[in-house]
């Protein structure tokens, strides 16, 4: 009955602390998306315009995210059951997010971003081979046109 | 091509799902429903087969962990007077093999029954019991789990549990967890059962031995009237709160079964010095 209890405590703090967590991101996230929102990122291979292209440089961006107590149980739940896990859908939409934003931020003075790539992965598996972190990283090729050169 | 800066409006990404602890509710209650459900049945075919098996095989299948107890409760010789009445309850049964009689010494109000026909009785025992019938009792008792089988049961229980566990959960699944309360509750209701069912023979068998059922409430009645501070002081008599029932309602359910069975209450013996001596 005490690993239980303790089981319950820990769904507890989890559930609290990572809900705060995730507040406290998405709020970052959609302040930080709208301040960069005019910097384009494309996944094409070729820039937006026909302007010529000065110069080029490797712009990426990569966030680690734990998966908290609550939504790791709740994940293992849906194991059984199936369907949608909601819980660890917005973790890696927040992830994809804060990776995007960090590439952007990298390269602030860049016209555009071409050919973003998205990966991820796994960092470390936690009990019972369950997701324990993720890692997404963001890359993409950073242009600067000719008027508007890095200094 | 021109690029025109927006953000979504909504996420896509994310599921418009029920509220987390909505969505960990019904799933914990799902989940606890088929486990009870398929826990049932299942358990409804171990105690079928518990049926087919009889005492000679469960001895057999018992007797290499017989000498377990051997090595972790040496047996001290016992007095004749208590062997004589253990054998004499034992008449009254039909448990094929022998009962190994063992003292405790130790002051937990508390009397066990071990697989391969082993009882413990532990020293603590003799201050709540007065009367030779009052201890028959607690022995009947002891050889009722061995007439009813239920260590074959438990372990049978043991075993679906484990396997449900392991099929529901995976091996080292945290949500393992989750069926714990569950399980326990599935349990305790079979423990509740399994003592209600050795009191009725423990009256059984005290009737066959003596005539009537008098004294067979004497160690409930002592627990019931000690205070709970004394009893708390001592500490191991939990085991007879923890899986028995409710002591006023085991004291009522055997003056129930006497009445059903029109057993009589006949005068008590007095209770003979059965403990071995001390070690000073």
């Amino acid at each position: 009955m005490g690993q239980f209890i303790l089981f319950l405590v820990l769904m507890t703090l989890g559930y609290l602390f990572g809900h705060y967590a995730e507040k406290k991101h998405y709020k970052s996230i959609n302040k930080r998306e709208k301040e960069l929102l005019k910097l384009p990122v494309i996944s094409c291979k070729n820039p937006i315009g026909n302007d010529t292209v000065a110069h080029v440089k490797l712009s990426y961006g990569s966030v680690v995210i734990s998966v908290d107590y609550f939504k790791r149980i709740l994940a293992s739940l849906y194991n059984f059951f199936g369907g949608n896990i909601r819980s660890y859908e917005t973790l890696l939409d927040r992830a994809r997010r804060e990776a995007i934003l960090r590439l952007k931020e990298s390269t602030t003075d860049a016209d555009q971003i071409i050919n973003l790539r998205i990966e991820t992965s796994s960092i470390y598996k936690g009990n019972g081979n369950s997701i324990g972190s993720v890692e997404v990283l963001a890359y993409g090729t950073a242009i600067y046109f000719e008027k508007n050169e890095p200094t | 091509m021109k690029y025109s800066p927006s953000l979504p409006t909504k996420n896509e990404n994310i599921s418009d799902d029920r509220h987390p602890l909505v969505q960990l509710s019904i799933l914990l209650v799902s989940l606890g429903g088929i486990f009870l459900i398929v826990f049932w049945l299942l358990i409804f075919f171990v105690d079928m087969a518990v049926k087919s098996i009889s005492m000679e095989n469960e001895a057999k299948i018992y007797s290499e962990i017989g000498k377990l107890w051997d090595y972790e409760f040496p047996v001290d010789p016992i007095k004749p007077e208590l062997k004589i009445l253990v054998d004499q309850l034992l008449a009254c049964t039909e448990i094929p093999y022998p009962i190994t009689t063992r003292i405790i010494d130790d002051d937990d109000v508390n009397a066990l029954a071990l697989p391969a026909g082993n009882i413990l009785l532990f020293r603590g025992l003799f201050d709540s019991v007065h009367s030779e019938n009052g201890l028959a009792f607690v022995i009947a008792h002891e050889l009722g789990h061995f007439i009813n089988q239920d260590h074959l049961r438990g372990m049978g229980r043991g075993a679906v549990l484990m396997a449900l566990s392991i099929v529901f959960t995976g091996a080292d699944s945290n949500i393992s967890k989750f069926l714990t309360p569950t399980s326990q509750f599935a349990q305790a209701q079979h423990s509740q059962k399994a003592e209600s069912l050795a009191d009725q023979t423990a009256l059984k068998i005290l009737a066959c031995h003596y005539g009537h059922v008098g004294g067979a409430t004497e160690f409930f009645d002592w627990v019931k009237n000690t205070p709970k501070d004394s009893l708390q002081k001592l500490e191991k008599v939990s085991h007879y709160f923890s899986t028995h029932p409710q002591i006023e309602k085991r004291i009522n359910a055997l003056h129930k079964f006497s009445n059903t069975n029109d057993f009589s209450i006949g005068k008590v013996r007095t209770l003979a010095d059965v403990l071995p001596k001390q070690a000073p």
